[in-house]
């Protein structure tokens, strides 16, 4: 062969092999990117290939080709056995001169990076359609990711639901540290979510690629791996779409595990309540007993004032542990909504007008900034009246007396309302802010731990939002959010 | 001296069923009480009058046995007004016990003096309203 068409095929990375009409080598090219042992030539093709079945493998496509029936075969096989890791593509065309078929060209390429590829798409689109588990989702993801895209570093990254602040919740082989790594990429992954689609960034490190991940729900995150070794922008494009591909598959899955997740939270909660609802009904009956045999040890003993003194203890106790009932049964037993057109703000005039002595006595000064003009939006005026009592009540317990508290409510373009509530009380410490909407947790000595949580799933139910920040210098403020409601 | 009133308490818990008993002792007032649906239409259907109910709504495993005393005093005592007491107030029992006559329904606990003024507007004394009819 002349020595320019030698060098050409030389440089094509892949091997070629020309054969006789039996499949013994005659000529091979010698790629400068693939290490070849020793000549093939005089030898059979399928020894070369070196696959377990290769012979019959080899006579197949040569019949095929020989009789017309196909004009190039193509068949993939793991190389050599054993080698778990390498898949080779074999094509078979026939080598004809002057119109005569004088034998066959094979090719032989190394396949396993888009082999991979494929399978992990695959694998992962399984493993995440199974996957109802947010902690189980991201591990899958990273496994995959590391598989298919060939990266040496990988980061994924979530929006958190309060502060769409994003975060890293799953990584690997990037050396900074995870705030430093997210403030980083965290203009890569905005880029990457106002366009909708995967971009590339040039680090010395190597190719950064980030691709969005976003569900019908909204925004959930993105993710980035960074290649070292890229070489060709056909590969970088091939791992763009390749991101982009499981980035969908992620985002489909954290949605599923999401609402998994609410569902099952909704039914700890039911069952929460159903139970608490029970036994706050059947601690009437002892109360009852509990207040009358109070009662009547009143008016027999009206002349002692230790009896009338420790009767009024008994009453007070008894009271107070049947407002916790009532309380119980509010939250486990929900009364269905009735929603009316209304003013919120006005509801809040009611519980603040209820209020005017408390507020009074503890001489501090209630702040209000109402919405101009007032909202009307479905809601339900007593439930919501409930939420706006419990606010304040912690409120006014939170506040330092001759302090202010200060109310500002609002409207959103789209008819929804907020209403903030501040007071200058002591902070919540931080670990405990999560978990204040929780049944049962309280921070307030005698408290129930009822009373938020009930705020939350009234709110809930209006599909509105209830939220709280708490700072050692500003005090703690809660907002609410309520939806213009359904059409009457 | 007139006849001493009668008063029907059905309670199955005992502390409120002698608490009940306790408030309306006196020579005054008969008190006679059941614990149970039984006991409560035995009491009901002896000749003998009966001037005040006070019936609790659930009789031990019996959900809605205080309303078959109210459906049973119906039959023969339509005219004594009867107290619904209840730990379980929701509107389902707070209907049927107003469709079986019952003058009040209340949700436990309950303070004695509403029981007590109750009593009294039926001419009924009890330790916090006596004979002399000042409250105590």
């Amino acid at each position: 062969m002349p020595v320019r068409e030698q060098q050409i095929l030389d440089a094509v990375p892949l091997m070629i092999f020309a054969t006789d009409p039996a499949g013994i080598v005659v000529q091979e090219n010698h790629p400068a990117s693939i290490h070849a042992e020793a000549s093939a030539i005089g030898r059979a093709l399928h020894e070369i290939l070196g696959e377990a079945d290769g012979r019959d493998q080899c006579e197949r496509a040569f019949a095929a080709i020989r009789d017309a029936a196909a004009p190039l075969v193509r068949w993939e096989f793991a190389a050599p056995p054993g080698d778990d890791e390498r898949v080779m593509l074999v094509q078979v065309t026939p080598w004809c001169a002057d119109g005569q078929q004088v034998g066959f060209v094979a090719t032989l390429s190394d396949v396993t990076e888009s082999h991979r590829a494929r399978e992990a798409l695959i694998s992962t689109g399984l493993a995440l359609a199974s996957s109802i588990d947010l902690a189980r989702v991201y591990r899958e993801v990273g496994h995959q990711l590391q598989r298919a895209v060939r990266c040496d570093a990988y980061i994924i990254a979530v929006a958190d639901d309060e502060t769409l602040a994003l975060a890293g919740v799953q990584s690997a082989g990037f050396s900074e540290a995870a705030d430093a790594l997210a403030s980083r990429l965290t203009p890569d992954w905005l880029e990457a979510l106002a366009s909708g689609g995967s971009l590339v960034h040039r680090t010395p490190d190597g190719s950064e690629v980030t691709a969005p991940v976003i569900s019908e729900e909204g925004v959930l995150g993105a993710i980035t791996v960074r290649l070292g070794t890229i070489e060709a922008n056909y590969e970088l494009a091939e791992t763009q779409r390749i991101l982009s591909t499981i980035a969908a598959q992620t985002a489909a899955a954290i949605d599923r595990a999401f609402l998994v997740r609410r569902v099952e939270q909704k039914r700890r909660l039911e069952a929460i309540g159903e139970v608490a609802a029970g036994v706050a009904h059947e601690l009437r009956n002892p109360l009852f007993g509990i207040s009358s045999a109070a009662q009547l040890l009143r008016i027999r003993g009206k002349d002692d004032p230790a009896v009338e003194r420790n009767v009024s203890r008994m009453l007070r106790e008894v009271e107070r542990l049947n407002s916790m009932l009532t309380s119980l049964l509010g939250y486990g037993r929900p009364q269905p909504l009735h929603r009316t057109l209304g003013d919120p703000d006005a509801a809040w005039d009611e519980v603040v007008e209820a209020n005017r002595a408390r507020i009074a006595e503890q001489g501090i000064q209630l702040v209000r900034f109402r919405s101009d003009p007032p909202v009307r939006l479905r809601f339900d005026a007593a439930q919501f009246g409930q939420v706006a009592l419990n606010l304040l009540v912690n409120a006014l317990d939170a506040a330092p007396r001759g302090s202010t508290i200060t109310l500002q409510s609002g409207a959103f373009g789209n008819g929804a309302w907020r209403c903030r509530l501040h007071n200058g009380g002591p902070a919540i410490p931080p670990e405990a802010l999560p978990r204040v909407f929780e049944i049962f947790y309280s921070l307030k000595s005698g408290g129930t731990g009822i009373g938020l949580a009930l705020c939350q799933r009234i709110i809930e139910e209006h599909e509105g939002t209830i939220s709280i920040e708490s700072q050692p210098e500003t005090g703690t403020a809660v907002t609410v959010v309520l939806p213009a409601g359904p059409a009457a | 001296m007139s006849m001493p009133k009668r008063v029907l308490i059905v309670e199955d818990e005992i502390s409120i069923r002698e608490s009940l008993a306790d408030l309306f002792a006196s020579d005054d007032v008969v008190v006679v009480t059941a614990a149970t649906l039984d006991e409560a239409k035995a009491a009901l259907f002896t000749k003998l009058p009966i001037d005040l109910i006070i019936t609790d709504l659930r009789l031990g495993g019996n959900r809605d046995g205080g309303l078959q005393v109210l459906a049973a005093a119906g039959l023969v005592h339509a005219d004594t007004p009867a107290i619904v007491l209840t730990a379980y107030p929701d509107d389902d029992n707070r209907h049927a016990s107003e469709r079986l006559n019952a003058a009040v329904f209340l949700e436990k606990p309950v303070d004695l003096s509403v029981i007590a003024r109750m009593a009294r507007d039926h001419g009924i004394t009890s330790a916090l309203w006596p004979s002399d009819g000042a409250a105590n």
